[in-house]
């Protein structure tokens, strides 16, 4: 993950300074971006894992101790919207400064996601006897490598959004929301071979984010085009 | 509520208030600390002493006692936030200084987990 996370940066780095950032916008953006998904990473397991691990989750002190994990991505996505999103306001940042972050947030997740299946820590699926099914220590069946479809899409991911960041509808967001677009869709699909929670109806709470996060960017969209079709018509 | 925001007119201004928001934010999260570890055991005694013999409000008080600790166990997370966030409107470089000291120490903890991960799997630890 901290590799993952040193990628992701450097490669924001790049970004902003092919967009043209300043350093006292990028610097704030960047920290409060990381201090935000690091607590929304951690804060969401009480969602996904159950109100049970509230007294760990709400533990201002327990985000410092390395022998706990940081959390979901998912999770982390969110919260880092939220402190880059707040601190760009508080700086007068006059354009949408996520649209750098998707690529990155794509790369920083394909390299964090090899990390984790090396770990046999997060998200190892459930048993399979396809042909690209691994072991894993403790029981005797090969399981979906999980994190490996997930760094394998971000991968290819990262590829389509550095294609298109300089399509001008992909400008003021655009490129950002598609990149949360097409994860979220992909996670909504690899959560079925992944062993998290099931919350209701077969889906897991991932799964249920995943459809709030797709509601969402579609009202987003919506209000957007509807915006464009007002401007073009007056 | 309105905030007046400081106009900083020279870098020494800035640096100071960096200076201050950064080592202030330890000073402030080991209050929080100390403040939390006296709150919580000091709450199980006001408790206990309320309840004395009677177990019907025991009972009642047992319930609240969890909620009491998941509230001070809150506390902490939602006062960084909000002071972050004061100070963001009104002296944007202490909140600045805070934010990083905040960020180079979860980063340090990530780098402390990656080391703890890679001389755990190294073929002779």
């Amino acid at each position: 993950m901290f590799l993952g996370l040193l990628v992701g940066g450097l490669w924001l780095f790049y970004e902003a300074r092919r967009r043209r950032w300043s350093k006292e916008e990028m610097i704030p953006i960047g920290l409060a971006a990381f201090v935000g998904g690091m607590i929304g990473a951690r804060i969401s397991i009480l969602f996904f894992n159950g109100w049970e691990t509230a007294p760990l989750v709400l533990n201002f002190f327990a985000l410092f101790d390395p022998r706990i994990g940081p959390g979901s991505i998912l999770g982390g996505v969110a919260g880092g919207y939220i402190g880059g999103y707040i601190t760009s306001k508080i700086i007068g940042k006059k354009d949408c400064a996520c649209d750098a972050f998707a690529p990155s947030l794509a790369l920083a997740m394909s390299v964090g996601r090899i990390g984790d299946f090396l770990a046999v820590e997060d998200g190892l699926g459930k048993a399979t006897d396809l042909p690209w099914g691994v072991p894993v220590p403790g029981v005797d069946y090969l399981v979906h490598p999980t994190p490996l479809y997930d760094a394998g899409f971000n991968l290819l991911w990262f590829g389509m959004l550095i294609a298109l960041r300089d399509h001008p509808k992909m400008q003021d967001g655009n490129l950002f929301k598609l990149g949360l677009a097409g994860y979220a869709v992909f996670r909504f699909l690899v959560e079925f071979v992944r062993n998290n929670r099931v919350i209701a109806l077969g889906l897991t709470g991932q799964q249920y984010f995943c459809i709030a996060l797709l509601i969402a960017l579609a009202l987003a969209f919506s209000n957007q085009w509807r915006g464009t079709r007002r401007r073009v018509s007056i | 509520m309105e905030f007046t925001r400081k106009i900083y007119e020279t870098r020494n201004e800035k640096t100071l208030d960096f200076v201050i928001g950064f080592l202030g934010w330890f000073v402030f999260t080991l209050i929080l600390q100390f403040a939390a570890n006296l709150l919580l055991p000091g709450g199980r005694f006001v408790v206990g002493l309320l309840s004395g013999n009677d177990t019907d409000i025991a009972r009642s008080l047992d319930t609240v006692l969890p909620i009491l600790a998941l509230a001070i166990n809150c506390l902490p997370l939602i006062l960084n936030i909000l002071v972050l966030i004061y100070f963001a409107f009104t002296r944007y470089w202490i909140a600045l200084g805070a934010l990083f000291a905040f960020g180079a120490l979860l980063l340090i903890v990530l780098l402390l987990a990656a080391g703890c991960f890679a001389l755990s799997s190294a073929p002779y630890s």
